[in-house]
């Protein structure tokens, strides 16, 4: 009894030091973003990219990149929520140094950049920092797919192809996308990093117009021409290749070679759709995820503060994503959750009820101790999601194992012959007459 | 007086005359890239469309003018005007200020208001109210006093002159409007925006011209004026001056669309009341037109009003020609008249011009830039997708490549002003086919060059799968000539490609090209990308990719098995498309442990019959030998006492029997201690009279 009591006060204590719920839901209102400029032309010939970022209701801030006077925080305060950084070329940012826009992104916001032919050393450090390396002394070639137009003599601008995996950061994509810049590959060491848009096969970096003497920095299927980041905090990051990408020249309508084959006629490009669905995927507009109304309890007792051991337990979860406007259900058929004592005891599937509503049913572990119901959730383009609540589960007490087990019947038979032995001993000791 | 005006025209004649110099000799005169094309004008109208607000504007009043200028130009109708129409003229009866009557009375002059609503009383609703005379009054009162600036005075400019009728009896003074906005003009041709206000600009150039147009549109003024505006007109050159210019194209102010637009549409409007004034500068006419051209994708109403009127101000100014080219390239193989070099001379909206002699003066290789060709005139012909100038480029016998091609056209007609070409350069690739030849695969161990050749032909894929180890390596060699002259072809890319699909990896490595042969090496001893393949089945590609190939290829060649490394299978491999997608974990189900053994029930029961049988049949016998009676249980006032002290034996022998099913250890304890205490109290009375009748019987 003693023993027991102390194992629940220890359980308890344990589970109210240990209990924790991590919940990380980006900022969706979040939707200051400044835009840092090679110079003020690009914001006229890019448009209808910012035209979509702010009839999607971001607020954006132009600024020259070159102009000292920008910041992004003051007192530890930021000024911004996402930065989109438009300026390739410019060596030294004077108001932004790399080390701040890294900064800017550990503490959970957002950037949007792009390199391009003659891109600075900054920017090159800055992809490192996000787990790329571009090739800063080539461009992106490819014979066999690519826009046929007169200024694309040597075949520099392409057909990317949407990496497949990615297509909720692209969304749909049935036209050809148009990609004019340098490449990249992505660093092994970094593994949130993923490629969104890549070359085809015949894809290489090289120099135009030249032949290629030696292996290409990139080439074939590693050929990467945007890429995206989703950091363990969830700030996210897209580097493109190419400025022109988002431009408006590029969301007009061209005639393509695919393959070796003419396209009938000018088609249209997929740029403004995708350019758009990448910058506002960067900007926690798209494919974010949150956590709501978490309950566990044990199927028998809902109220037990402790669930006891091989008894039914239930989760439930709300998994909701952000649509851009509203929070709407979330419907997967690949949530799991764990159920954790230093190791995991069980990871199951959850089930929907299709209104975002997540459930399931299992039998608690047969060794008491203190377990974690832990939701990871990590797919590329959504939110990461991490849940941990934490309960304890509890050994029988003394009253609570079987009572009447058949194999133990003789036991308790002999023990009531006994006690009806003795008193029938006693009456006979008390109050039997010996024969004489 | 009279000399001084003389001197300043000599001035003006003689600057005219260096820029017309410096025009003619030191400027090319090139043609414009592009037009405004049907899809794009589509686009435009979709866009501003979209933009319509649920109250049938399109934003502010002035944003709204501007879409439906904007509809005006692209010759559309403009949606829900007749509700426009009517939220327009509510709003001009309480409008106070110049600018907002202005935009109003603009744009319903535009939606043609009283044509569409025949009800309405049209007349009485296109009148300025009071307030705006009164404003109208107070901008004329301060230009007498030096006050107005520029803005106000156009919009009321443009009120007076479009209700000139109906304000005769109002006394405004527009030779005091000319001496004002005259004196705002500084030497540069730039003008302030008020007397008091900040620095000269080409905006408030811009404006001036718009109001020195309207002032000559409304027919009231008279020599010396019109003479003095004729001044201005003449110096727009030297606003043209202060452009800039980037990769062909020519603008205002850091690329602006909006100052651009507005301050050639505003000289266009000046320069249409003197068309005996030559236009010096043409050549800036064709960069800013090219400019045009380049912001021709517009995302808001403001950016498609300043295009449109900007391409629109050429109905007025010399119009630049646009030259396209028809096509990117030539196949040198092609015998076909579809691959005559055709150009296309279209206005900035498209519209073919036949009217012009088009020469290709010179074609040359970009790589030795030898001109190939001078001079030769290009022949006009009409088909189904309009007229375009050709001429039999093949006939050259050009070598493939890229070639920069100039060209000139100047125009025969005399009903148009259009501005001729000197010298548009343009490119286009002479295109070939490639061909393989002597192709040869082979597996070879590392230290040998000899090992069983495949040959294969240009398509051909081997009919079995190769395989090679650690040991050996993957050898090919081939040959590339062009298809019709059968030379020998180095081009910019062969590579070949090592793919498995399963596993996503692969390997891209160079051919490479000694003595007009290929040769490809590719061992998988581990020394290189070996790190980056596993075991398994490849497909083998050949690429071929060149820009000026006309047939650049991928050859699926055949499969190749890869048996190189033990446990290299597990290596983590991080390439491009198998970098982690972070599908769902495998499942765990917790396995419980196995309860203990235990017996059939039958067995139990068995046990449990013999556990309470033998006792009892013990007890029986027992009973029997000894011979049990209750003789010695005692009568009288004994007997309620022993009765008492049996029943309260038996409830303690019951409550350990409660123990067990349903009470706790504190329970029974606490019954026990209470029983406890009359049983010993009887059970002493008891074995007190049992001690007494024992004694009764030993004296008995």
């Amino acid at each position: 009894m003693k023993k027991s009591s102390l194992l629940n006060l220890f359980l308890v204590l344990l589970s109210l030091l240990i209990a924790s719920s991590i919940e990380s839901t980006p900022d969706v209102n979040g939707k200051r973003v400044l835009a840092l400029l090679e110079d003020y032309a690009i914001k006229t010939s890019h448009s209808r990219f910012f035209s979509t970022l702010e009839d999607s209701g971001l607020e954006i801030h132009y600024a020259l990149a070159s102009d000292s006077a920008v910041r992004l925080s003051k007192y530890g305060e930021y000024f911004y929520d996402h930065l989109i950084l438009f300026a390739p070329s410019v060596e030294a940012l004077p108001g932004i140094s790399i080390a701040s826009i890294v900064q800017f992104i550990d503490d959970g916001h957002n950037v949007l950049f792009v390199g391009d032919k003659d891109i600075s050393t900054s920017l090159v450090d800055l992809g490192l920092e996000c787990g790329v390396e571009f090739d800063d002394s080539a461009t992106i070639i490819d014979h066999l797919n690519y826009a046929n137009s007169e200024s694309n003599d040597k075949h520099t601008l392409i057909l990317g192809t949407a990496v497949k995996e990615s297509n909720l950061v692209t969304g749909p994509v049935s036209n050809p996308i148009l990609f004019q810049g340098i490449g990249m590959r992505l660093l092994d060491a970094n593994r949130l990093v993923f490629p969104i848009l890549i070359g085809s096969a015949a894809a290489y970096s090289g120099q135009p117009g030249q032949v290629v003497r030696s292996t290409p920095f990139v080439s074939g299927l590693s050929t990467v021409l945007i890429a995206g980041l989703q950091a363990r905090n969830n700030a996210r990051v897209v580097v493109s290749g190419s400025l022109e990408f988002f431009s408006n020249r590029f969301f007009g309508k061209f005639e393509v070679v695919e393959n070796g084959k003419n396209s009938p006629g000018a088609i249209s490009t997929d740029n403004e759709a995708v350019g758009s669905h990448i910058a506002l995927w960067a900007f926690q507009q798209r494919g974010v995820l949150r956590t709501r109304d978490i309950t566990y309890y044990q199927v028998s007792d809902k109220n037990a503060t402790q669930y006891r051991v091989k008894e039914d337990i239930s989760y439930e979860i709300t998994l909701e994503q952000y649509n851009g406007k509203e929070w709407i259900p979330f419907k997967a058929n690949d949530v799991q959750i764990e159920f954790v004592r230093q190791d995991p005891y069980y990871r199951v599937f959850l089930n929907h009820d299709n209104n975002g509503r997540y459930s399931v049913t299992f039998a608690a572990p047969d060794t008491y101790g203190v377990y974690t119901f832990r939701l990871i959730y990590q797919r590329r383009g959504y939110t990461f999601l991490k849940s941990d609540q934490t309960v304890a589960v509890r050994p029988y007490r003394h009253n609570e194992y079987e009572r009447f087990i058949p194999a133990a019947f003789p036991y308790y038979a002999s023990v009531f012959a006994i006690m009806i032995g003795f008193f029938i001993t006693t009456l006979i000791l008390l109050f039997n007459h010996p024969k004489k | 007086m009279k000399k001084s005006l003389s001197f300043s025209i000599l001035i003006i004649l003689f600057l005219s005359l260096i820029n017309f110099y410096n025009c003619q000799n030191n400027e090319v005169i090139g043609a414009v890239s592009g037009y405004l094309d049907n899809n794009l004008v589509s686009s435009i109208f979709s866009l501003i469309q979209n933009k319509q607000l649920s109250n049938f504007t399109f934003g502010s009043i002035s944003t709204t003018y501007k879409a439906v200028k904007v509809f005006k130009l692209l010759n559309t109708n403009v949606p829900n005007s007749n509700e426009l129409c009517n939220l327009l003229e509510l709003k001009l009866q309480n409008v106070e200020r110049v600018r907002e009557a202005y935009y109003l009375i603009e744009t319903l002059k535009i939606l043609e208001c009283s044509n569409s609503n025949s009800n309405s009383n049209s007349n009485s609703k296109l009148s300025i109210p009071l307030p705006v005379i009164n404003d109208i009054r107070k901008i004329f009162a301060a230009t007498i006093q030096s006050e107005a600036n520029l803005a106000r005075i156009y919009f009321a400019i443009s009120l007076v002159s479009s209700f000139s009728s109906s304000l005769t009896h109002e006394n405004f003074d527009y030779n005091s409007i000319i001496n004002y906005v005259l004196r705002l003009k500084d030497d540069s041709g730039s003008f302030k925006s008020s007397i008091s206000r900040g620095a000269p600009t080409v905006s408030s150039a811009a404006l001036a011209y718009r109001i020195l147009a309207r002032l000559l549109s409304t027919n009231s003024l008279n020599k010396h004026q019109i003479y003095q505006i004729q001044q201005v007109a003449k110096e727009i050159i030297n606003i043209f001056e202060q452009t800039d210019n980037y990769q062909g194209t020519i603008f205002f102010e850091e690329e602006s669309l909006e100052i651009t637009s507005e301050v050639v549409s505003a000289s266009a409007a000046l320069i249409a009341h003197f068309p005996q004034l030559p236009i010096l500068f043409q050549s800036k006419l064709v960069g800013i037109a090219e400019f045009f051209i380049q912001r021709k994708h517009v995302a808001t109403i403001d950016d498609a009003y300043f295009l449109l009127t900007g391409l629109h101000a050429f109905d007025i100014l010399p119009t630049p020609i646009v030259l396209i080219l028809q096509q990117n390239s030539i196949e040198v193989s092609s015998k076909s008249n579809d691959n005559l070099l055709k150009v296309s001379v279209t206005d900035l909206f498209g519209n073919n011009m036949n009217e012009f002699k088009v020469y290709l003066e010179s074609a040359y290789p970009v790589t030795t830039r030898q001109s190939i060709l001078s001079h030769q005139q290009m022949q006009l012909e009409t088909g189904s997708e309009g007229s375009r100038y050709s001429i039999n480029f093949l006939a050259l016998k050009p070598e493939p490549g890229v070639y920069e091609l100039k060209f000139s056209a100047s125009t025969i007609s005399t009903t148009r002003n259009v501005i001729n070409v000197q010298l548009a350069i343009r490119s286009i690739k002479i295109v070939t086919a490639v061909s393989v030849h002597d192709f040869e695969i082979s597996v070879q161990e590392l230290s040998s060059s000899t090992g069983k050749k495949t040959s294969l032909q240009f398509g051909e894929v081997l009919t079995q799968s190769l395989k090679a180890n650690s040991a050996q390596k993957l050898v090919i060699t081939l040959k590339l000539k062009n298809q019709v002259s059968l030379k020998p072809l180095s081009v910019q890319q062969c590579f070949v490609r090592l793919y498995n699909q399963q596993q996503i990896k692969e390997i891209v490595e160079l051919v490479k090209f000694e003595r007009n042969r290929y040769s490809f090496e590719f061992a998988f001893d581990g020394k290189k990308e070996i790190d980056n393949l596993v075991n398994g089945e490849y497909s083998i590609e050949l690429i071929v990719g060149d820009s000026i190939l006309s047939n650049s290829f991928i050859w699926q060649i055949g499969k190749i098995n890869l048996e190189i490394a033990e446990n290299n299978n597990n290596a983590a491999q991080l390439g491009i498309s198998s970098r982690p997608v972070f599908a769902p974990l495998p499942e765990i189900r917790h396995i419980f442990r196995n309860p203990d053994k235990r017996p059939t029930e039958m067995i139990s029961f068995v046990f449990t019959s013999l556990v309470v049988a033998l006792p009892f049949g013990l007890l029986l016998s027992g009973i029997n030998s000894i011979g049990f009676n209750l003789k010695r249980f005692p009568l009288g006032f004994g007997f309620f006492s022993a009765i008492a002290f049996v029943l309260l034996l038996l409830s303690i022998l019951v409550l350990f029997s409660f123990f067990w099913l349903i009470l706790t250890m504190i329970q029974t304890l606490t019954i026990l201690f209470i029983l406890s205490i009359p049983t010993f109290y009887f059970g002493l009375t008891t074995f007190r009279n049992i001690n007494r009748l024992s004694k009764t019987d030993k004296e008995d």
